[in-house]
């Protein structure tokens, strides 16, 4: 609830009365995001907020921060909450910005293949409008159809096709921005959007996890709906050699759109759920997309390249289906009663070596865990492990977090680093970033936002309810502890046996 | 020089409030700091390494490199920039930081595709804009394009990383000829938008002439040159050029060569030294037919040539850079100049990119910049004209 009576008359009068919540029932919703957190969690941050407003324009963002600046109330701002880092929950109340309902969209440049949409758009929805259109947007995260434009973008945005098209700063021409002061800014001008001049911001807010300002608008870079799209899919006797397919697939002289890989623990999941998984050792899935001639030509080239390299061309069906899962790589979540993924981004030469020492984690840990993961760019492979969980269970499921820490330092040991920061993972930018960059991190979200009340104690520092700043070693020995603790408790169990069991028999 | 010495040359200006200017080499009109007085120059051209690291694809290379040094160390390794030199001119990493990377032609890539990450020397403290290795997402705030926007006013290059990839099988140029730039611009767009071409550039047809020979037009004419780069194995070459022929086909354009491409990077420096880079110019590619229009039309007062070229054509913004040979007047340079700058606040029909005029939007804008300038440069040595501007 927000204490004072005059600051929730003033928030209700800048949306109104049907746009302002406090009911519990809309604050639990809202205080969580993909990652399960233990009500225990509540002792170190006030992840319920105060109330949710759920703002249409800019401007009402914009009186929404003014207001919570003279009552010294925090602001969060929450798109699809479908990531799992704690960056859309509040890490001590205040008012949470649904940004959901901001979503319009606003227009389409078809000469110059721009669409303006507001941040609430979910990705899968303006790729069905596009469609319509004659246009497609070729890149997007896995979770699209849930997942909305802003949230993605805000997250720094790789996924889906940026193999072939980039990530999302290379698509994003222009932001509208509202700041922690509540002023409105635009980042770029539109004829500056692909060539920077003029201090060129819109790259500086992308991934910044809300904390420098609220997205209100994005003009995006979409492409006429391709003439030809074809999935093909490769399975692999282990996954070393699909691992060395994914090295061998980056030396190309060719790109394919789109290149990612499951691995058969997935499949194992999958056949414990008692769905249909073909039974290999591994999988790469391959998509091209463009001309005809273009896509049959490279179809042809990655077909004899990874033949050559002991991978077999499914049928077109298990292609076609693999592609439509692409969204779906927690389905087998059903299995525990939860599921949570660490993301890293792992060069590409190492990924076999941090998929080894993964596996050698979780069996100390006694937990089962399944790997995907795709190709971002030449060198680099966002690799994403998932264990499932069993939130009922809640002293097993808070221990088991410490996973997602151990596994970023097995990737930040060979090179790698995680994808986000957020809430949880905010200590581990000085994992990422070297000690005087990660001041001048702190100091630029300090002049910006001189309080740290938008989406503040976050992303580059981790702050908890108080107020209290906790530095990475407090946090690394939390982190241990609660790895200490996983391992003394028995094997991890499911509802449904899986067949065949996991590498380390741990299965009953 | 290296990293050390700039530190402590920025610490000892600073602590005296004298102005510190960077410079490049020179070649580039749209240089101001000639007008600064007092200030101390650093001079980047000594800082000229460029070491490939083989196991991540990437090349480090130092503020003071050529563009022609990256590709041939690159090229012994088999591997090549994803960038190319769109004016033809081989400048230093300096040089197209201080443009923001304008004059490099990035095909379907923004300059996240071509560009990682920026070591900064800066009088406050030394910092990295992005990632080495990695693209630059949700691992704090990315300052790689405020960087290269901010005309070296944010601190001092040391050294770029930048992304390689495989030499590609086969490289192909294709030179169309159009008689005016409006087809030219809209048949560049479409073959950039169809993934088949690397590069798409469009030229004015006398260009190369005054780039390589000295030879110049009495005036400009409206013909111009669409330079269109494919590469890839050879089924795939002609498949896009079956495409482009396709675009020609139903446009006023007419092939007039086909090559294997080998890109030409001249040394500015060894060309005719009365030529000159007129300014660099950002632009929608709507408007971009409307400004070269612009050109012609001074040209035909001026009775004087003006060459142009356009990197990287594309549905949404290109870069201009007009080229005169001298001698020419003071008055003339004054007449184009003030020609392109009025023209993009015009065609810009928007007020808040005109942070002079007092916008607020623009203001924040600019105010979010001069925080940051204050936390890397407290007195405001480095490069202080920039701000100056604003």
């Amino acid at each position: 609830m927000i204490e004072s009576e005059v600051a929730r008359r003033s928030l209700i009068r800048a949306v109104r009365p049907d746009r302002y919540s406090e009911s519990l029932l809309e604050r639990l919703v809202t205080s969580h995001d993909l990652a399960p957190m233990p009500k225990v969690a509540a002792l170190a941050f006030k992840m319920m907020p105060d109330a949710v407003i759920r703002p249409k324009e800019a401007e009402e963002v914009a009186e929404v921060i003014q207001i919570a600046n003279s009552w010294d109330i925090p602001v969060t701002p929450r798109g699809g909450g479908s990531w799992g880092f704690g960056g859309a929950v509040p890490n001590n109340g205040g008012v949470l910005l649904d940004m959901t309902s901001m979503d319009k969209i606003i227009s389409l440049d078809a000469e110059r293949g721009i669409v303006r949409v507001q941040p609430g758009v979910v990705w899968l929805r303006l790729d069905e409008w596009l469609r319509r259109r004659g246009y497609f947007v070729p890149y997007y995260p896995s979770s699209a159809p849930g997942a909305t434009i802003g949230g993605w973008i805000s997250t720094g945005g790789v996924g889906v096709g940026s193999y072939k098209y980039g990530a999302a700063r290379d698509n994003v021409r222009s932001l509208q921005v509202v700041l922690p002061s509540g002023r409105i800014i635009d980042t770029a001008h539109i004829s500056d959007s692909k060539h920077p001049s003029q201090f060129d911001l819109t790259s500086f807010f992308i991934g910044s996890e809300g904390s420098l300002g609220i997205v209100t608008s994005i003009d995006l870079q979409v492409y006429p709906d391709p003439e030809a799209f074809f999935p093909a899919s490769y399975s692999f006797a282990n996954m070393d050699m699909a691992y060395n397919a994914l090295a061998k697939i980056s030396e190309a002289r060719l790109k394919p759109y789109h290149v990612a890989f499951v691995d058969d623990n997935t499949f194992r999941f999958l056949r414990a759920m008692g769905r249909e998984a073909p039974e290999v050792g591994g999988m790469i899935n391959l998509v091209f997309e463009g001309q005809k001639a273009k896509v049959d030509e490279e179809l042809k080239f990655f077909d004899a390249l990874m033949t050559s390299i002991g991978g077999k061309r499914e049928s077109d069906a298990v292609s076609h289906h693999e592609w439509m899962e692409r969204s779906y790589e927690l389905r087998t979540k059903k299995l525990g009663t939860g599921a949570v993924i660490g993301e890293a981004l792992v060069p590409i030469g190492e990924t076999a070596a941090v998929a080894r020492e993964t596996l050698q984690l979780v069996k100390k840990m006694k937990m089962s865990l399944a790997v995907n993961g795709y190709l971002i760019d030449r060198g680099t492979v966002a690799f994403l492990p998932y264990y499932l969980t069993d939130e009922r269970r809640w002293i097993k499921s808070i221990s088991s977090l410490s996973f997602v820490k151990k596994f970023l330092d097995i990737s930040n040991a060979h090179g790698g680093r995680g994808v986000g920061l957020g809430l949880f993972m905010a200590n581990n930018v000085r994992a990422m970033r070297d000690v005087n960059t990660v001041k001048l991190l702190r100091k630029i979200k300090y002049d910006i936002d001189p309080h740290g009340r938008v989406n503040g104690g976050k992303t580059v520092e981790l702050k908890l309810r108080f107020g209290i700043r906790v530095g990475p070693r407090l946090f690394r020995a939390g982190m241990n502890a609660l790895a200490i603790l996983k391992r003394m408790y028995p094997r991890d169990k499911y509802d449904r046996p899986v067949p065949g069991g996991f590498p380390g028999g741990e299965h009953p | 020089m290296g990293p050390a010495d700039i530190k402590k040359v920025l610490t000892e200006c600073s602590d005296r409030k004298q102005p510190v200017v960077t410079a490049t080499s020179e070649i580039l009109q749209t240089h101001s700091w000639h007008n600064i007085p007092g200030a101390v120059i650093i001079d980047l051209s000594r800082m000229n390494a460029v070491r490939i690291d083989l196991q991540r694809r990437l090349a480090l290379v130092g503020p003071g490199a050529k563009f022609s040094s990256l590709v041939s160390e690159a090229q012994k390794a088999g591997l090549a920039p994803e960038m190319e030199a769109a004016a033809c001119l081989d400048f230093t990493f300096a040089d197209w930081a201080h443009e923001s990377l304008r004059m490099l032609s990035t095909s379907n890539s923004g300059v996240d595709g071509i560009l990682r990450n920026i070591k900064v020397t800066a009088p406050g403290m030394d910092y990295q804009t992005g990632f080495d290795s990695f693209p630059a997402n949700g691992g704090g705030y990315d300052l790689t394009k405020l960087f290269l926007s901010s005309k070296m006013s944010l601190g001092v290059p040391s050294e770029f990383a930048i992304p390689l990839r495989p030499v590609p099988e086969i490289a192909m140029k294709r030179i169309c000829k159009f008689d005016n730039a409006e087809s030219a611009i809209s048949a560049g767009a479409q073959v950039s938008r169809s993934g088949y071409a690397r590069s798409v550039k469009l030229k004015s047809n006398g260009f190369d002439e005054m780039l390589a020979a000295g030879k110049t037009q009495k005036q400009s004419k409206a013909d111009c040159l669409l330079v269109i780069r494919v590469e890839g194995t050879k089924p795939l070459i002609d498949a896009g050029m079956n495409f482009i022929d396709g675009v020609m086909a139903k446009s006023s354009g007419k092939t007039v060569e086909d090559k294997p491409d080998i890109p030409m990077i001249v040394d500015p420096l060894s060309i005719n030294p009365a030529v000159w880079p007129l300014g660099i110019c950002s632009v929608d590619t709507k408007a971009l037919p409307y400004l070269l229009k612009g050109i012609l039309d001074i040209s035909k007062r001026s009775n004087r040539a003006f060459e142009y070229t356009v990197s990287d054509v594309t549905p949404t913004s290109s870069v201009l850079i007009p080229l005169i040979q001298g001698p020419y007047s003071k008055e003339l340079l004054g007449a184009i100049g003030t020609y392109l700058a009025d023209s993009r606040v015009a065609l810009r029909g928007n007020p808040n990119w005109n942070p002079i005029l007092g916008d607020a939007r623009a203001v924040s804008r600019v105010d979010i910049v001069k925080g940051i300038k204050k936390l890397v440069d407290p007195n405001m040595i480095l490069n202080p004209h920039v701000m100056e501007v604003f």
